[in-house]
């Protein structure tokens, strides 16, 4: 012990050495010291003139305006277009608006890291669209402290109106939207309607289960029956496949016995993790049988989304977990010319016949996905809430949902009825060609329409009756709801997860292969306890507590 | 006096100077200017503030970090790997040069070399694309191991097997490639010194251990020296491709921790810490390293 604390301090000597050689190559970067004020400053100064322009404005905005916004190009658009800003949708976006907008894309697949940098780098494009909830630490409340943001309260009345109306009609919007000590900050992608909000769960080969006369499954024991008949009659060598993280999507099969994946509110209403519970115990007893009896996929933890979707098509696999549109729609349309072939959503599993799921993947109506921003960095304030304000307005909700009238939509009967361009183009999938001119089937910064769901969502009627079936469930009340933990809250957070859930993950994937006795289980607890489990419990709490006052 | 003497100098061989002045440009611009971000591992990095300002927090994120209960797993990981790497990868190309070099069909060789070259070119993603499906339960390395009776696994899911997929995809992936310097260094070798060896009665084997190694030692142990000092940086995007949780265990080294950490956490100074950490592991081997070459050989790299 003594010679490992000598070995440490004698390496940080030479970290010392080589920092302070480090520090008189430095010598630029001081624009921050006087930086910070003037980006203050220029956030404040647009607020006061032009209040009286409320009332009279319309689009476009005049004065040639140019903004730079950064956001992931979707990959589905990227195989039509190499910058949004190609699209008909940003070109028809920018003649309604009169802005005209630079688009900057990171490289495919490295969103995640094209932000950290961005954000770190300290110079901003004007207009930002990316998840601040989920991958920036501390939340929006941080970002706006660390001067990457800016905070919209005073200017949204007067440079957002239609945003602002759609709060004063959609008071739980609003309450997740604003941080807990009240501050907006972004333009909302918000799913306009319940079946917008489920899109994921189990699907299985239906044609299988009607040869074998066996019912849909609701039940875990209906599950191992039904996999186990794919296995010994089908000749499934995976009858259950799909990608391991896909799991935390709606909790499948662990929702059975009453935990989900991640945090939850329990039924005493505490806030809970599921993967110390009881519940999750039972659960890894379950799918660790299935697992060595080769019901479960043997490389769970290595297949992608094609393996998969392969193994589906190709009779290796009769159950797996799937979104509606790139999962089953996508599976039926390339079994079309195979009559016999069906697929089935169906709901999530429960422990005894008759329950209803307690866990399900159903959306909130806000998340921070698709959500934009305005950064410290922005010049022209007004231009750039006006620009995202506008697909806020009727005609910009028609614009991000439905496209160009008569080309991408016509009105039937006062329906928006998409083109065949878009449902029944010869070169390509709706889900691509969509994409060019519609923003409906992704995301962004709009209130998405139900009426875009009837008609894309539901190419197959088998996906009515999924998301019928999925959306069967608890959810809403067990869900923990959006809430943010204070900054330095967060970074405590976030250090204790990072080590918690390396070990879980690892310890999931030892229990499934064998590799653990669950017996070992209490210790496993006990572990997880260690590393302050507890402690981000209770910071989870207080937030909760902090959003039900908001 | 001494500024009069690098007056002189730098009139004789003006060109010489201006020659190397892209390469010191270069070092200062890309090298040592980048340097100073490392001051963040002693900081409570805010973008806002940037690096000046940020506020001083000496050396918590490293205590943080000696502190972690995967501090000595992702330590040992790394060294493991890079020492096997080393012990399995480094000889490879250097064996793969010695049977070339004794190889008289040109057409033969000239298409050994071509397709050991090959794998370089290969993106790595592709390379792991392809590794992942051969290791698949049904994958043809498995449909291969049947044949002996051994059982099918998931290859990639048993953390045992993973630096031996890691190091063999590596030295398949760069033999080629590698051994072009020691056939360089192969046949600037004097053939009158295998014709004297051979007089004496040396065969083929000691004519190699007598004169074909010592003639590239020297490059052999500069090339090992500086391997060595990169030993611990080992690029983490092949294994960051390749693991998953089933493998943590002997997966998980150093450089993936920092990713995880700093890239998807936004914990940038505490990842920089740690990676400073790592550097200055690096610096102490190479020294060590370098020290010992000296001691034991004539070759050294200062």
């Amino acid at each position: 012990m003594i010679s490992n604390y000598k070995k440490i301090v004698s390496i940080l000597l030479v970290t010392l050495l080589l920092a302070s050689f480090a520090f008189t190559a430095c010598g630029k970067n001081n624009r921050n010291d006087t930086g910070n004020d003037t980006k203050q400053n220029r956030g404040n100064e647009s607020t006061l003139p032009n209040n009286s322009s409320e009332e009279t404005f319309s689009y476009p905005v005049e004065g040639n305006k140019k903004l730079t916004y950064w956001v992931g190009l979707n990959g589905q658009v990227a195989q039509l277009a190499t910058n949004l800003a190609d699209t008909p949708f940003a070109k028809a976006l920018e003649e309604k608006t009169g802005v005209s907008v630079k688009y900057q894309h990171p490289a495919a697949d490295q969103a995640a890291e094209a932000f950290s940098l961005l954000v770190a780098s300290g110079e901003y494009p004007d207009i930002v669209e990316y998840d601040l909830i989920r991958n920036y630490q501390g939340g929006p409340e941080k970002a706006i402290m660390d001067g990457f943001i800016i905070e919209l309260n005073d200017k949204l009345k007067s440079f957002a109106p239609n945003l602002t109306r759609y709060y004063e009609e959609n008071p739980l919007a609003r309450k997740m939207v604003m941080t807990d000590s009240g501050k907006f900050y972004n333009f909302p992608f918000i799913r306009g309607g319940d079946p917008l909000m489920v899109y994921f769960g189990p699907i299985v080969r239906k044609d299988w289960l009607d040869d074998l006369s066996m019912a849909e499954p609701e039940t875990m024991d209906e599950w191992y029956n039904m996999l186990t008949a794919f296995k010994e009659e089908k000749g499934a060598s995976a009858p259950l496949s799909f990608q391991e993280w896909m799991l935390g999507n709606g909790s499948a099969f662990m929702g059975a016995y009453g935990v989900a994946r991640d945090f939850y509110l329990g039924r005493d209403g505490k806030v809970k993790f599921g993967q110390i519970e009881p519940g999750y115990k039972e659960f890894l007893v379950e799918f660790s049988k299935w697992y060595r009896e080769g019901l479960l996929d043997a490389d769970l933890f290595t297949v992608n989304g094609n393996q998969v979707a392969a193994k589906i098509t190709g009779g290796d696999t009769g159950a797996s977990l799937g979104y509606q549109a790139s999962g089953l729609g996508n599976l039926l349309r390339a079994m079309e010319d195979d009559p016999g072939y069906d697929l089935a959503g169906v709901k999530y599993p429960v422990l005894n016949k008759g329950e209803t799921p307690m866990f399900s993947q159903k959306d909130i109506p806000v998340r921070g996905g698709g959500s934009a921003y305005i950064t410290t960095d922005c010049k022209d304030v007004e231009a750039a809430m006006r620009f995202l304000d506008y697909g806020y307005t009727e005609e910009g909700h028609m614009l991000f949902n439905f496209g160009i009238e008569g080309t991408s939509y016509d009105m039937i009967d006062g329906y928006p009825t998409y083109t065949e361009l878009i449902m029944n183009n010869p070169d390509y999938s709706p889900a691509i060609i969509s994409k060019q001119y519609i923003r409906a089937s992704y995301s962004g910064p709009f209130v998405q329409d139900v009426r875009y769901f009837e008609q894309y969502g539901y190419t197959f009627e088998q996906q009515r009756s999924a998301n019928a079936n999925w959306g069967v469930s608890d959810i809403d009340k067990y869900r923990l709801p959006p809430v943010t933990p204070s900054t330095e809250e967060s970074q405590e957070v976030a250090t204790i997860m990072g080590e918690i859930n390396t070990y879980t993950g690892e310890m999931f994937a030892k229990y499934l292969l064998g590799q653990e006795s669950i017996d070992n289980f209490d210790k496993y607890v006990k572990n997880i306890k260690n590393m302050g489990i507890d402690r981000v419990i209770e910071i989870k709490e207080a937030a909760l507590r902090r959003y039900n006052n908001r | 006096m001494n500024l009069k003497l690098v007056k002189k100098d730098f009139k004789l061989n003006k060109a010489l100077y201006i020659m190397v002045l892209p390469v010191i440009a270069y070092f200062i611009i890309f090298k040592y200017g980048p340097m100073y971000g490392a001051l963040i591992a002693f900081k409570n990095f805010s973008p806002g503030l940037g690096i000046m300002e940020s506020p001083w927090i000496g050396f918590d994120h490293f205590m943080k970090f000696f502190e972690n209960v995967y501090f000595w797993r992702v330590l040992k990981n790394t060294l493991l790997l890079s020492i096997y790497s080393i012990l399995w990868g480094f000889p490879a190309p250097i064996i793969l040069a010695l049977l070339l070099n004794d190889v008289k069909n040109k057409k033969f060789k000239k298409s050994v070399q071509t397709i050991t070259y090959l794998p370089h070119f290969i993106s790595l993603v592709v390379i792991i694309g392809l590794l992942k499906s051969f290791a698949e339960t049904n994958g043809l390395i498995n449909d291969f191991l049947v044949l002996f009776n051994v059982e099918r696994k998931p290859l990639l899911m048993q953390p045992e097997y993973f630096r031996t997929m890691y190091i063999a995809s590596n030295i398949w992936q760069q033999i080629g490639w590698s051994s072009i310097i020691y056939l360089a260094t192969l046949s600037n070798i004097d053939n009158n010194l295998y014709e004297a060896a051979y007089i004496d009665g040396a065969n083929k084997w000691k004519q190699t251990i007598h004169v074909t190694l010592p003639g590239i030692s020297s490059t052999i142990i500069i090339l090992l020296i500086l391997r060595i000092g990169r030993l611990l940086s080992i690029g983490y995007e092949k294994i960051i491709l390749m693991y998953n949780p089933a493998i943590y265990e002997t997966s998980d080294v150093i450089s993936t921790y920092v990713y995880r950490m700093g890239l998807l956490n936004f914990n940038w100074s505490y990842s920089t810490a740690v990676g400073l950490f790592n550097s200055v592991l690096n610096f102490t081997l190479l020294i060590i390293a370098n020290k010992l070459s000296r001691k034991y050989s004539e070759t050294s790299l200062w």
